[in-house]
């Protein structure tokens, strides 16, 4: 995913200066910055779901932003929901399997309305290990999380970035991302640098 | 792109679109709601009108083509949440634009809001056959079809207009969706009732054109940046 | 001053010298109809008012297009000054028309198939600015906009061949609208002036609202400061 010269404006702002950025197949970007800096916008730009107002940006396969808790429908049963979505990105997928990696094997019958907040970030990480894309932004994924869920967290993104996708995790706290981390940048209204 | 990526593309697209309409006829996520929203609609309007345009049952039997479509255009409101509000009030909307082309969740959104539609025009139908003793001719039924897919593209083009709303959209909607709708009414009371069928259906056949095309090209537009 | 005020200027002036002429014409100069008498004046309004008003909304829909290809705000701010031109002269077309109606045709309102054509019109266009409040950013308003000022249009020749099948089918053309006799030349040439008229002043309008709404549209704020470039791979480069 390679972002050049992109800058984003919503409305009459500019959210995010220009911004050269690329991240490599495999490489885990930690974002952080104060909260209200542009996290979420940069975030949203590398996946594509914010337009740029000028600048360009190439990505190689499927990008997928998250937020925590996001991804599945309240009706909806858990292991369903990992079905639906690893279908509508074209794979064939166990869900029992996804729901192994976040500790979740035991609530695969349960409606996602009934999830706490907590097991329902773990089952957005459910979601992204199970539709596995090329790039995928993960918005506070430590939030509702205790230390055992932040474990988990962390050894989702090893194992996607292993396979090859390309993370990118917005936290106020860089710390949590840790050592997983290949490169760390701030945000700082609307300006991305190394931290 | 090369040869094999594309074909891929092309495989797998009708193969989204169709889990895109399933998933939104599932029951968990949009079916018993749809159902529950729709169904006491379809029957409350009906009796209502029935009763309101009095005993005589010539006059229902002239009003009750007309009501049965007023009642499919009142159902594209309720209907229309779920397009867009309701995938964002889960938080699915980031979702389905990342894992689905805009073109493709357009027709995955238009089959499944069709199917509910169409639905809605049946119970109508059925319900005022059975209540009012209307009887309706064969070519009523492809009226209801080619109408209620009209319909169909204009609840999906403007449903990503609820996203924003705080639940006040729906006024607005049924004010957009009226303009939009006034062929199929018309069209479909007209071709419940007995009149010479031809240029009715053809009319609605012109209508379905100019609006999928419309939502083919603008659907984009409407979902990017939400 | 500059050349986009000098051409507004000119075009009120114009406007205003033909808007004269128009009113000494329509009020004093045209003959009093035969059938129809002095109320028959009130059409040199009621005509042009129609007709500037389909000019407008064929206005939005170029200009809704137009935004939806370059992204240009402009475009944007032009369609919503074409459609609040519109919506105002397509409600006092139809007020215009009924009070005209009532002592020529005996009726206020009759289901005739541009009658009831306008008044969707004007339903959809009234969505049209409705859909312009929903959200607070003006690039996101501007796309929904367009979007609803395309599909606007496009249904207008489809409702309105609805509705006159719809109306031919139900009734004969009764004699409820004067058929219409050879023009009286003075009159052809009032309602002419009249269109004219109100063309350059719709003209003056839209320019004038136009350079309001982008006087009153907040500045854009400065761009942001740029960083260096960044590229993050595997293994912890930078």
């Amino acid at each position: 995913m390679t972002l050049a010269g992109a800058v984003c404006r919503v409305g009459r702002t500019f959210r995010l200066g220009p911004v050269d950025l690329s991240v490599e197949p495999g490489a885990v970007c930690g974002v952080g910055g104060p909260n209200g800096a542009g996290k979420t916008t940069l975030l949203r730009v590398v996946a594509g779901l914010l337009p740029l107002t000028s600048g360009t940006r190439t990505v190689d396969g499927r990008a997928l932003y998250l937020r925590s808790g996001a991804g599945a429908r309240g009706g909806q049963r858990v292991a369903d929901a990992i079905a639906v979505a690893a279908a509508l990105a074209g794979r064939d997928v166990d869900p029992m399997g996804a729901l192994d990696t976040v500790g979740m094997s035991g609530m695969a019958w349960r409606r996602v309305r009934s999830l706490s907040s907590g097991e329902r970030a773990r089952l957005t990480l459910a979601l992204a290990a199970a539709v596995d894309p090329e790039v995928l932004c993960l918005d506070e994924p430590f939030a509702h999380l205790d230390g055992a869920g932040g474990d988990i967290v962390r050894s989702v993104v090893a194992r996607l970035a292993a396979a090859g996708t390309a993370v990118v995790i917005a936290s106020p706290r860089p710390a949590d991302v840790g050592t997983l981390a290949d490169a760390t940048l701030t945000v700082d209204d609307g300006t991305v640098r190394i931290a | 792109m090369n040869v094999s990526s594309w074909a891929k593309c092309a495989i797998r697209a009708p193969v989204q679109m169709v889990r895109i309409a399933r998933r939104d006829l599932a029951p968990a996520v949009g079916g018993v709601r749809a159902a529950m929203t729709v169904l006491p609609l379809v029957a409350a309007v009906l009796l209502l009108a029935g009763l309101g345009f009095g005993t005589d049952p010539v006059v229902v039997a002239a009003v009750a083509a007309p009501v049965v479509w007023l009642v499919v255009l009142l159902a594209t409101v309720p209907v229309a949440r779920m397009v867009a509000a309701d995938e964002a009030a889960d938080d699915c909307w980031d979702l389905l634009r990342g894992l689905v082309a805009p073109s493709v969740l357009l027709a995955g959104k238009l089959v499944a809001q069709w199917l509910l539609l169409s639905a809605a025009w049946l119970a109508a139908s059925v319900l005022a056959a059975v209540l009012l003793g209307v009887e309706w001719p064969p070519v009523n039924a492809a009226g209801g079809l080619l109408g209620t897919l009209g319909l169909a593209a204009v609840t999906v083009l403007l449903g990503p207009l609820l996203l924003d709303d705080d639940g006040h959209g729906g006024g607005l909607l049924a004010v957009l969706v009226l303009p939009a709708g006034l062929p199929a009414l018309l069209a479909g009371s007209q071709l419940a009732s007995g009149a010479p069928a031809a240029v009715w259906l053809a009319l609605l056949v012109a209508y379905d054109a100019v609006l999928l095309t419309v939502a083919w090209a603008v659907f984009p537009v409407m979902v990017e940046g939400s | 001053m500059t050349r986009r005020a000098q051409v507004e200027r000119i075009v009120g002036v114009v406007a205003l010298a033909t808007g004269v002429v128009a009113v000494w014409l329509g009020l004093l100069v045209a003959p009093e109809d035969a059938v129809q008498g002095q109320v028959q004046r009130l059409l040199y309004v009621h005509v042009p008012a129609a007709w500037v008003a389909y000019v407008a909304f064929a206005w939005v829909l170029i200009a809704s297009v137009a935004y939806l290809l370059g992204r240009d705000l402009a475009w944007d701010r032009r369609a919503r000054v074409g459609a609040e031109l519109g919506v105002g002269l397509t409600a006092l077309a139809i007020v215009l028309g009924s009070v005209w109606a009532r002592p020529v045709w005996g009726v206020w309102w009759t289901w005739d198939a541009r009658l009831v054509t306008t008044v969707v019109l004007l339903l959809s266009y009234v969505g049209y600015l409705g859909v312009r409040g929903l959200s607070g950013d003006p690039d996101v308003t501007a796309r929904r906009a367009a979007v609803v000022g395309v599909l606007a249009f496009v249904n207008v020749p489809i409702v309105h061949f609805s509705v006159l099948w719809w109306r031919t089918l139900h009734q004969p053309p009764t004699v409820l609208q004067p058929a219409p006799a050879p023009m009286d030349p003075t009159m052809l040439a009032t309602l002419l002036v009249g269109v004219a008229a109100f063309s350059l002043a719709a003209l003056w309008v839209g320019l004038r609202r136009t350079r309001i709404l982008a006087a009153a549209a907040p500045p854009v704020a400065a761009p942001l400061g740029a960083s260096g470039p960044i590229r993050v791979a595997a293994g912890g480069q930078r």
